[in-house]
């Protein structure tokens, strides 16, 4: 069995304006050496007094950083972040979702499987060193989330 | 143009390089002659991101070489060349990213100097730059 390579599991952000009815997706991961997102389980063990151990895991805080993020212009993430600083959003301003595509799946109908999940944008920094004007944020994913298919040509997520 | 022609034709736009042709790996043993000697591309860096692009930061190294009339004379023009690869705002256009390109001459000094009266100059020359080998979508 081979491994799966890691330009596989694509995250696309919807970089949409804030108001906007329309998605617009960006792939994440240009400059990008390491993506994951943290699951972050709450985990409650407990053991009683015959030693035996029960555990159970009730939920998920899972968030994903994105560092480093380099501004490129005509980028509507750009956009997005940068009004985010800009006007100093909050709350449902903040509001998004993330795509993960499975590329390794086989395409159905030219969409590959794929999960849409609520997330907030928290932005960490802006500015950053000599390389490049950089604006590294942090994904917020809520748990509410859509299965179905993306077409990675268009764009666009179907829920099944 | 490769590579080589670019420095060549770089370093011909300095005012202060003596020499009006750039002669490659090869210098006359009669003043004035100048050569240009590469001495190959190092890969300093190399990192991917999770698209399956690679980047890599690349060095060119060259070996700038100048015989001249007599010892002595040339040394402050090879200083004000050194100084004047670092300070030119126009770098030839190496690699993905032009912005990113940078020129350093060091090290310049005699290195022969003959009994006929001629002496032989060398710089050493650096280019810096950022090659991008983009994942095929």
């Amino acid at each position: 069995m081979a491994k799966i390579e890691r330009k596989y599991l694509a995250h696309f952000i919807n970089a949409a304006a804030l108001g906007s009815t329309q998605a617009e997706y960006e792939r994440l991961g240009k400059d990008l050496e390491e993506f994951s997102a943290e699951l972050s389980a709450q985990v409650d063990t407990k053991k009683n007094i015959l030693g035996e151990s029960s555990i159970v895991i009730s939920g998920y805080d899972k968030t994903g950083s994105v560092e480093p993020y380099y501004a490129e212009e005509g980028s509507a993430l750009f956009e997005r972040l940068q009004d985010i600083i800009d006007n100093g959003r909050v709350l449902d301003e903040l509001k998004t979702d993330v795509v993960e595509v499975k590329l390794w799946k086989e395409a159905e109908n030219g969409g590959y499987s794929a999960i849409r999940e609520e997330a907030f944008i928290e932005v960490t920094s802006s500015g950053g060193d000599t390389t490049g004007y950089q604006i590294p944020f942090t994904l917020h994913f809520t748990g509410n989330k859509q299965k179905g298919t993306f077409n990675v040509s268009t764009k666009t997520f179907q829920e099944a | 143009m490769s590579d080589l022609e670019k420095m060549k034709n770089w370093l011909l736009t300095c005012p202060y390089l003596g020499a009006e042709v750039l002669h490659t790996e090869h210098t006359d043993a009669a003043p004035v002659s100048s050569g240009l000697y590469p001495l190959g591309l190092e890969i300093v860096k190399e990192t991917g991101d999770v698209l399956g692009n690679r980047t890599q930061h690349c060095r060119y190294r060259f070996l700038l070489r100048q015989v001249v009339p007599e010892k002595g004379v040339d040394a402050d023009r090879l200083m004000r060349l050194q100084r004047w690869t670092q300070e030119c705002a126009e770098k030839p256009a190496f690699g993905d990213e032009p912005e990113q390109v940078h020129i350093r001459a060091e090290n310049g000094r005699l290195t022969k100097a003959s009994q006929t009266g001629t002496a032989m100059y060398t710089v050493e020359i650096t280019a810096d730059f950022i090659k991008i080998l983009k994942e095929k979508e």
